[in-house]
């Protein structure tokens, strides 16, 4: 990446930062905002026990609609800071966390399925060094393989590991495509794959296939 | 806890109106200022038990706000409020002085049991 491309990135990201910002202003508005309406009916209900049922409902459906704008503004946030430092440390579970919750919406449009494994006890500390930009990259092109190659009703479980003593990302299929010899073909016809090696690269590490698994293990060293 | 005497200090009017009104409920008294020079004026002449702080406000933050009710020993507790990537303030404040920092949008029952636990933590500090 030369010096400009990486300002350019640095502008998107310190833009997007502040918007989520405001975003998250708005948000406080509309949650207090709805809770007055919450309090006042609590101590004022309608005459009409339908009508409050349904502005009980309509209420309910804000507060759950304002904790999706949350997590969202939240994890957008997260992503907008990225190129705040070149070289940043990060644990693996919680970056594989914060990418697939970046995916989730193309995921949705394909009807797979996005999950992040429980980080395991004795995998506490996976931290790896390097630029946020190009890790959270390179996981994001890891499950876009996984969404062009996979049908419908698959899964793509991430789980943080470590695989002879590197620490990795084990990115695993499951569903009607579980050969692991057609799924790594259907992998290499992606652009999003030549892509993930680039990636991989420029951080230091390598894309591998699963041994007698269907999927790829992001190894970061 | 209608004992409790509260400023509410944001620059997002909407917010802290909606907000003042659901602790008036609660039985809390509370005032609202949208600036930092207004909250200064009203400490200058009322006693708040706790400031609940904007940390970014056009004019004067609310660190410096936070600065000058340090200089001027103003007995109030402080609560400040941050966004998602103002998390280093918060902590900031707490380093100056700042009972504890609390993220938007806020839960409300969590804000009145921070600023209960400020109110008596300050009262004892001050007796």
């Amino acid at each position: 990446m030369t010096e400009l491309q990486g300002k350019d990135v640095e502008f998107f990201g310190k833009i997007t930062a502040s918007m989520t910002h405001e975003f998250k202003n708005v948000l406080a508005i509309i949650k207090e905002s709805a809770g007055l309406m919450e309090d006042i009916t609590k101590i004022a209900p309608l005459s009409d026990s339908r009508h409050q049922e349904k502005l009980d409902n309509a209420l309910k459906t804000i507060k759950n609609q304002l904790n999706r704008g949350m997590e969202l503004s939240t994890v957008f946030n997260r992503f907008a800071h990225a190129p705040d430092k070149s070289i940043a440390e990060v644990n693996l579970h919680q970056l594989a966390g914060q990418v697939v919750k970046l995916s989730e919406r193309f995921a949705r449009l394909k009807r797979i399925r996005l999950e992040v494994a429980p980080e395991s006890q004795s995998d506490t500390s996976l931290n790896v060094t390097g630029s946020l930009v190009w890790l959270q990259m390179a996981v994001y092109l890891a499950i876009e393989c996984g969404l062009n190659s996979l049908p419908a009703e698959s899964v793509i479980t991430l789980t943080s590991e470590s695989h002879e003593g590197k620490k990795c990302i084990r990115v695993q299929c499951t569903g009607e495509a579980s050969d692991p010899a057609q799924l790594a073909e259907a992998f290499k016809d992606n652009s999003s794959w030549v892509e993930l090696e680039k990636a991989m690269q420029a951080l230091g590490g390598i894309a591998g296939w699963l041994d007698n698994a269907p999927g790829v293990r992001l190894i970061f060293g | 806890m209608s004992n409790l005497k509260v400023l509410l200090v944001d620059d997002e009017e909407e917010f802290v109106s909606a907000l003042a009104e659901r602790l008036d409920i609660r039985g809390i008294e509370t005032r609202v200022a949208t600036d930092g020079e207004q909250a200064l004026e009203m400490i200058e002449t009322e006693f708040f038990d706790v400031v609940v702080l904007d940390v970014i406000m056009p004019g004067i933050s609310g660190l410096e706000v936070l600065q000058r009710l340090n200089e001027k020993k103003t007995a109030s507790a402080v609560i400040l409020l941050t966004g998602h990537g103002s998390t280093k303030e918060g902590l900031e404040g707490m380093r100056m002085g700042a009972f504890d920092y609390l993220m938007k949008p806020l839960d409300i029952d969590e804000l009145i049991a921070k600023m209960k636990e400020a109110a008596s933590t300050n009262r004892t500090k001050q007796e």
